[in-house]
């Protein structure tokens, strides 16, 4: 109880960048009272609307931090080199891959999985939390719906490319044909399609949504600014009338008006509502790829919770990872991303680790208390079998790693959390290899095998990662990172009771 | 300030109706183009002798199974060598003298100067194969049984067509593998009936397969006696065809 000023006062102190802990770390955004609401938006940026526009808008306009460039440059080599994998796939086959007859699915579904359960957490921050007014999400729902976005594009692509001949991956859809074949309904194979589909299009309608307002802020600065040149090279480009009109685009002529901020409002709630469903939906039918067989390890029931748990847990580490560094590559960033939200998504990351340390105990107690021999021996065979290796990482960076996270400093020290999140990051794609590589040791003795990756496989998904990198830092370059509007909201001076605490906390 | 001029606004309709437009002409240029039906059907190549179906197994009466000997027993419906087609025309150049006497009658009979027998007549003695071209092509994972058709009481006619109308074999249907489904769905249509012998008779079976309501009454009692039958009705699973 060392608070002794009263909750306005504190509040105050907090907003002007003040109130760091008592050893000089932190920003002050870590309260030990629980009954002080810590800001959500501090320094500079909480002096007025103003400079909150300035600074989120700053990002878009000026060059980017220098960091930025070799990042940049590294991405798009590996992205480059997953084009050129992707291609060598198509014209050769699926045989450039390690696949072999017990493991007939290998990297490709394992990053396709990792992938598709990294975008969860986007939508679990945009729908889920904003239906819960959760406002400190506001910061980060923008970067967590984006990191959704280019997550969906690397998962997609994985499935696509696995079928082997590209060209008829239209036979996913139920087209019309001179076959006179449909599509399997039966099969957890096309629910897939449609779930993720559809997850990618709802993700993309909410994201680009929610983007409209500041790229109208965006193109009236740019409008301002319409006779900025700039020289690259021999060639003089006139900055500012490109980017008046490719925000002018963007923007769809939205003009700030109140007709606009109401269907804006509207249209936001109503998609969070239809996308709420979608986190826990998605990831249960991309379980049921798993689920849905009869190999033992595989058929449980277990699988559709523990799937969306894992995904949630693995999109905030992916959030984390990403959001860290740019925190601090960008100046005034950390005026939103606060040490606070932090914390508040390590304390996420703990209780969806724990969630998913369970599914795992409770899987090999099933397999016990099922008293089938077959999936009694696949769980014995997951854990000391060929691949031990891979439960060991999965469970130590799993269930062990986010453990940390009950220490206070390990939950409020961004450096330590960025590692960390780097592990969750490795045990989520090692749980999905686990699971795949159960395929190596079914029923029958004579038939196991084992899987080992090519060059290929690595260098593909090496590659993916490039390619969501790249995407995500076009997005940093030229995009608003921040959702300036919603920003705005949360902080004191949109409050309709100013200096009253008695009306439920002011915001 | 505005960055777009005026008439930009009839941009966002346009595009609406262009992209209306793009989807109907590409849906339905597929839907028209983009089969087997368009692509498939109708393939008449030049054989190397201008043998004509309609000549042998119309006017002269012979039928299918004297050449394509294998078609009742075997998977493939055999195209006959040389061998065959000199059964007979040896008979007939030596009734007509050509054997003893070819070059003192030389320009004296159409039937000596064909030019179809002349090739005929080279290939038969210089003993190679008559270089036919294969114009019912399924893909290399499709498997047809002839036998089994005709076991079945599916008629050339049903594939086929009216071969023995044809002066140049052409292929009359698409053969795609929704033609093929469509009759291993609901097979009365082109049932008919084999205790009758005459499976190879084209023209009859055109004309039993046409009658009114004939796939709802003595068709479907055949596809019943089908299904009730050891051989079952035709399967429709992906192991029928491919294996």
């Amino acid at each position: 109880m060392s608070v002794v000023a009263p909750p306005d006062e504190t509040i105050n102190r907090l907003r002007a960048g003040l109130g760091q802990q008592a050893d000089g770390s932190g920003d002050g955004t870590i309260t030990s009272d629980p009954a002080v609401r810590a800001p959500l938006v501090i320094g500079k940026s909480a002096g007025s609307f103003h400079e909150v526009t300035e600074t989120v808008c700053g990002w878009a306009e000026s060059k980017p931090p220098l960091a930025w460039y070799p990042l940049f440059a590294i991405a798009s080599t590996f992205a480059g080199i997953a084009t050129l994998m992707i291609a060598y796939l198509i014209v050769t086959g699926v045989g450039v891959w390690g696949l072999n007859n017990p493991v007939d699915w290998g990297w490709a579904i394992v990053n396709f999985v990792w992938w598709v359960g990294i975008g969860h957490a986007g939508t679990l921050i945009s729908a889920i939390l904003c239906i819960l007014k959760q406002n400190w999400r506001t910061s980060i729902n923008r970067f967590a719906e984006a990191m959704t976005i280019f997550a969906v594009i690397c998962a997609g692509t994985f499935p696509g490319i696995h079928v082997g001949r590209v060209w008829f991956a239209w036979f996913l859809f139920p087209i019309p044909n001179s076959n006179g074949i449909w599509q399997n309904f039966r099969s957890p194979l096309l629910w897939d399609v449609f779930a993720v589909g559809t997850y990618f299009t709802v993700s993309l309608l909410f994201w680009y949504m929610g983007m409209i307002p500041d790229f109208a802020t965006l193109r009236d600065r740019a409008i301002a600014r319409l006779e900025r040149k700039e020289k690259f090279g021999f060639i003089t480009v006139p900055v500012g009338k490109v980017a008046a009109f490719g925000y002018g685009i963007l923007s769809l002529g939205w003009r700030m008006s109140f007709r606009g901020w109401w269907n804006y409002e509207k249209a936001y709630i109503l998609l969070a509502g239809i996308a709420t469903p979608l986190v826990l939906s998605v990831h249960s039918v991309v379980s049921f790829d798993f689920a849905v067989a009869i190999l033992p390890g595989w058929h449980t029931t277990i699988f559709p919770p523990y799937f969306v748990a894992g995904a949630i847990f693995s999109g905030f580490a992916m959030v984390l990872t990403l959001l860290i560094p740019a925190r601090s590559m960008y100046p005034g960033m950390k005026d939103f991303v606060t040490d606070r939200t932090l914390e508040n998504m390590c304390k996420i990351i703990t209780v969806t680790g724990t969630m998913v340390g369970f599914a795992y105990g409770m899987e090999f107690f099933i397999a016990w208390y099922s008293a089938s021999y077959y999936e009694q021996q696949a769980f014995i065979i997951r854990a000391t079998g060929s691949y031990w290796w891979a439960y060991f990482i999965m469970i130590s960076c799993n269930v062990i790693t986010p453990q940390v996270f009950w220490l206070k400093w390990a939950r409020t020290t961004p450096w330590f959390i960025f590692i960390i999140s780097i592990f969750v990051n490795i045990g989520m794609w090692f749980e999905r290899f686990v699971i795949v590589s159960t395929l190596s040791a079914d029923f029958m003795t004579s038939s196991h095998g084992y899987y080992s990756p090519t060059y290929v496989d690595v260098l593909t998904f090496c590659g993916s990662l490039g390619i969501f990198l790249t995407l995500f830092l076009l997005f940093c370059r030229f995009f608003p990172m921040q959702a300036i509007s919603e920003l705005k909201n949360v902080m004191p001076q949109a409050s309709p009771h100013p200096h009253n605490d008695d009306h439920g906390g002011g915001h | 300030m505005a960055i777009f001029p005026k008439w930009t606004n009839s941009i966002p309709a346009f595009a609406f109706l262009s992209a209306a437009f793009g989807v109907v002409a590409v849906v339905s240029g597929f839907w028209v183009y983009a089969t087997p039906k368009f692509w498939e059907a109708g393939y008449q190549p030049e054989q190397p002798i201008s043998y004509s179906h309609q000549l042998h197994a119309q006017q002269l009466g012979i039928d299918c199974r004297y050449c394509h000997t294998n078609v009742e027993k075997s998977r493939i419906a055999n195209v006959p060598s040389t061998n065959t087609c000199m059964n007979c025309h040896t008979i007939v150049d030596a009734q007509r003298g050509y054997l003893k006497k070819a070059t003192a009658v030389e320009g004296e009979s159409v039937h000596f100067k064909s030019a179809a027998l002349q090739a005929l007549r080279s290939y038969a003695a210089s003993g190679d194969p008559a270089p036919w071209k294969r114009i019912h092509k399924l893909p290399d994972y499709v498997q047809f049984n002839h036998a089994a058709h005709l076991q079945a009481g599916v008629s050339c006619f049903s594939c086929h067509g009216r071969i023995d109308q044809m002066a140049i074999v052409y292929q009359q249907n698409p053969l795609s593998m929704k033609w093929c489904l469509d009759c291993h769905r609901s097979p009365a249509h082109n049932l008919i009936d084999k205790t009758q012998g005459r499976v190879t008779d084209l023209a009859w079976v055109q004309e039993q397969l046409n009658q009114d309501g004939y796939a709802t009454s003595s068709g479907s009692l055949l596809a019943e006696k089908l299904s009730d039958s050891s051989r079952g009705a035709p399967p429709t699973h992906c192991s029928a065809c491919h294996y």
